[in-house]
């Protein structure tokens, strides 16, 4: 049977007043929420998910709160994995509100790198999985159901949306609203790692301490490097003849390691000893078996290094450069008769290693005034002639001092390596590998610099990328005044020593050290014990093989 | 009776070395162009807690902007069952030297220990099924069914054992029927099962350490008319040596005609 044509059920104008009274009484009685719209960046089609969003845009809207009593009662759970709270909100929003005011924005959107054009949902409705903002205890809420028809077709149209929301899960979404109250409240959500940068450092120093001791240790050469040296064996030196105690050599081993396997690296002179007249034995101790090395005598090598200064910012021992022999300025001093147009040196004794081609540099002496210098041309068995191209002047037929320097290499003249131990961040020891041979002088050490403050201020949210892992992550917050970064949804590990560059703010740091993303120091560290258990696991567990689950 | 207080803390490192083994997990998102999005570590976590400990931790502020953040792991121990496949006798002894006396001479004395099977329940919850699945079958290939850990069990003696981990049985449960008033639950749960050793009070003991061996041979067996001929000694080499140390054995073979015998209460030849 029809309908009586006589009364109509809405017509527009009644459907356009109800409306109006609907958003009245929401814009009186609601709150300001921010509606913010998923895109989906990766999604699994066979599995059906969402593996990564994107909630990059923030809407206002007005909503009334349906639960204004407040949550449910027992909505903070007690789980096997922490706390977890299930609070739930259900809002009342406008659909001509909606559909004016966020509807025609979803069009457009940001994709993130790999993404493809399709990956986005566009919708005229709120859709389940967009996020609620709301603002009574600046809580994050997830959309889990859309309920359109109710009240049920009043005057033949529905008015509102009712959104059932409930508390939103974190994973490595990427939340980035623009809205600053949003953003920093959230910063402190989700698995965050704290990376701390350089700030200013000093470069360390050393000196050469003594050298030229006769009979010492100059290299030990490595013939056999064994296996099984889980650690450093103690590596014994055949004593000196001189019998006392600095007189024995001293030496270290280093261990290396390959997957499973560990042997001796190499052998570090720690004490070069002295009055050797054969190369000592080199004998190795546990724990591993069949290393084997023979040792070189110096009788002008480097014996002891001194730290003047140990630096601070090292992230890896510092690189130990020093003085090649050829390179090392040497002070002669002797005693000569200057002739005309020629300076005749007499003395050699105090000369023995001057050679031809060696500088020579006056200097005065008493009363006696001498200036410039010049290069050795011929030794003679008793004087040494000095040409006089450089010039020189003097009192002829006086004895006076001159100074030399060594200019050349001579043969010989080996280089002496050395290799540096950190503790901490400050240079610790250091290791002769090669004490070098032919010094006549004190060399000079050089050691390479540390890690140096960077420039810039990082933003919140913003990608930041390591320049030598390529490594990508999302800036959660940045302390200035201590250096540390802390980020989220990275996509590796940093490496200490390389730069992390903000893509937005072009900041640029040194990693100084980058902590474990589970270590007991990070953000939310109270929900879990990674690393509690391995640190009290290497206390009783015999791992002689690594962790399995930690390595491929 | 039962009063002598020790406490190895056997099931505490039982619990530890469960949980080590899981500490290390992790899952990779990866965009279509096989870049990486996030690797994320899986955090774990030994479930049962103080309530208002964990209310203090975890919900400090009160009003937490989110959920609980996922994936997350989590074990707890559940049950303890003696193992008598595995049982020993009841009144046997081993002795050991003490791990913590520096001059290595010092024995100790024990009974065998109690074979016990600790069971252990591992928990995963993610919000995907395919970062369960990552971490899944990052677990299943190393237990084939078991995977041995070697614990420090009793730390004064140095007694360290194999104690095999046994994968038991996986159950999951995915809830994504019903309305869209309940949020779908994704949860893999192993279980496992420690075959560990409780071990008994740790006594010192009056005997100490063997470091010689000497036997005597006689020509006759009438050992009371008889006297020895021949005495084998053995001395491990050096004799400084203690009971983890690398040594050898110093063999000594020795004639006599003296028409003597050893004495054991004198310790000479008589």
């Amino acid at each position: 049977m029809p309908l009586n044509p006589f009364f109509q059920h809405g017509s527009p104008d009644e459907q356009r007043l109800v409306q109006q009274l609907v958003d009245e009484q929401i814009k009186m009685f609601g709150l300001d929420c921010y509606y913010i719209p998923r895109k989906q960046i990766v999604t699994d089609d066979i599995l059906g998910e969402v593996q990564s969003s994107k909630f990059n845009d923030n809407y206002i809207i007005e909503a009334y709160l349906n639960n204004y009593e407040g949550y449910a009662k027992g909505s903070d759970v007690m789980t096997k994995f922490g706390i977890n709270l299930q609070n739930e909100i259900t809002l009342t929003i406008s659909r001509e509100r909606f559909e004016d005011f966020i509807a025609p924005f979803q069009f457009n959107s940001t994709n993130l790198q790999g993404a493809l054009d399709g990956d986005i949902d566009f919708g005229t409705r709120p859709k389940e999985g967009d996020l609620i903002w709301f603002p009574l205890g600046e809580r994050l809420f997830e959309i889990k159901h859309v309920e359109h028809e109710s009240p049920f077709f009043q005057l033949g149209k529905n008015y509102t949306y009712e959104l059932e929301c409930e508390l939103y899960q974190l994973q490595d979404d990427i939340i980035d609203t623009n809205v600053a109250g949003i953003d920093e409240r959230l910063s402190e959500e989700g698995y965050i790692t704290t990376v701390n940068l350089a700030g200013i450092g000093s470069t360390a120093k050393a000196s050469v301490d003594t050298f030229a001791l006769n009979g010492a240790l100059q290299k030990i050469t490595l013939n056999d490097d064994g296996s099984g040296y889980t650690s450093a064996p103690l590596v014994s030196v055949s004593p000196s003849p001189a019998g006392v105690s600095t007189s024995l050599g001293a030496v270290v081993a280093i261990t290396t390691t390959k997957g499973t396997l560990s042997s001796v690296d190499y052998v570090a002179i720690t004490n070069p000893g002295f009055a050797y007249v054969e190369p000592p034995t080199i004998g190795f101790g546990t724990p591993g078996v069949g290393a084997a090395a023979t040792s070189t005598l110096t009788n002008s090598g480097i014996a002891s290094i001194r730290i003047t200064q140990p630096g601070s910012n090292y992230v890896s021992p510092p690189i130990i450069s020093i003085q090649h022999p050829q390179y090392v300025d040497k002070q002669y001093e002797f005693t000569g008769i200057a002739t005309a147009g020629m300076m005749e040196i007499v003395g050699i004794n105090t000369m023995a290693n001057i050679a031809i081609g060696h500088t020579i540099n006056f200097k005065s002496l008493g009363a006696v005034t001498l200036s410039g210098g010049g290069i050795v041309t011929s030794i003679g068995s008793s004087s040494i002639g000095i040409g006089t191209s450089i010039g020189g002047t003097g009192t002829v037929n006086t004895t006076f001092i001159g100074t030399g320097a060594m200019v050349g290499a001579k043969a010989g003249q080996i280089q002496a390596t050395a290799v540096a131990t950190l503790s901490g961040s400050s240079m610790f020891r250091i290791y002769l590998t090669d004490a070098g041979a032919g010094y006549e002088a004190t060399p000079s050490i050089s050691i390479s610099a540390p890690l140096s403050v960077g420039l810039g201020t990082y933003h919140i949210n913003e990608r930041v990328v390591g320049s030598n892992s390529g490594t990508e992550a999302y800036v959660k917050k940045w302390d200035a005044a201590n250096r540390k970064l802390e980020i989220s949804i990275n996509t590796g590990d940093f490496w200490p020593g390389e730069y992390i560059t903000g893509t937005a703010s072009s900041a640029r740091y040194q990693v100084f050290s980058w902590g474990d993303d589970l270590s007991s120091q990070a953000a939310g560290s109270e929900f879990f014990m990674n690393d509690e258990f391995e640190s009290a696991g290497d206390e009783l567990l015999d791992f002689t093989e690594t962790n399995p689950f930690g390595i491929i | 009776m039962l009063g002598t207080y020790f406490y190895h803390e056997i099931l505490r490192k039982t619990i530890i070395a469960f949980g080590t083994l899981f500490n290390d997990v992790h899952i990779k998102h990866d965009d279509r162009s096989g870049g990486t999005i996030s690797e994320t570590k899986v955090p774990l976590i030994y479930g049962p807690k103080q309530k208002f400990l964990a209310k203090l931790e975890q919900q400090e502020e009160l009003t937490k902007a989110t959920a609980i953040t996922l994936p997350r792991m989590s074990f707890e121990m559940t049950s303890m069952n003696y193992d008598s496949s595995r049982k020993a006798s009841v009144t046997r002894t081993f002795k050991a030297i003490d791990s913590r006396d520096p001059s290595n001479t010092k024995a100790k004395k024990v009974y065998l220990p109690v074979p016990y099977n600790v069971g252990f329940e591992l928990n995963v919850m993610t919000k995907l099924n395919d970062d369960a699945l990552q971490i899944v079958e990052q677990i299943l290939p190393f237990f084939q069914p078991a995977f041995n850990v070697t614990i420090d069990l009793v730390e004064s003696i140095g007694e360290k054992r194999d104690i095999p981990i046994v994968l038991e049985n996986i159950s999951f449960s995915d809830e994504y029927e019903g309305d869209f008033s309940t949020r779908r639950v994704l949860m893999y749960t192993f279980n496992f099962n420690a075959k560990t050793y409780l071990f008994g009070p740790v006594a010192d003991s009056t005997e100490g350490l063997i470091k010689k061996v000497q036997v005597d041979y006689y020509a006759d067996t009438n050992v009371q008319q008889a006297k020895r001929e021949m005495r084998y000694t053995v001395t491990p080499d050096p004799i400084t040596a203690g009971p983890e140390d690398d040594f050898g054995f110093s063999e000594t073979t020795t004639m006599f005609g003296d028409s003597k015998k050893y004495s054991p209460t004198r310790q000479e030849d008589v």
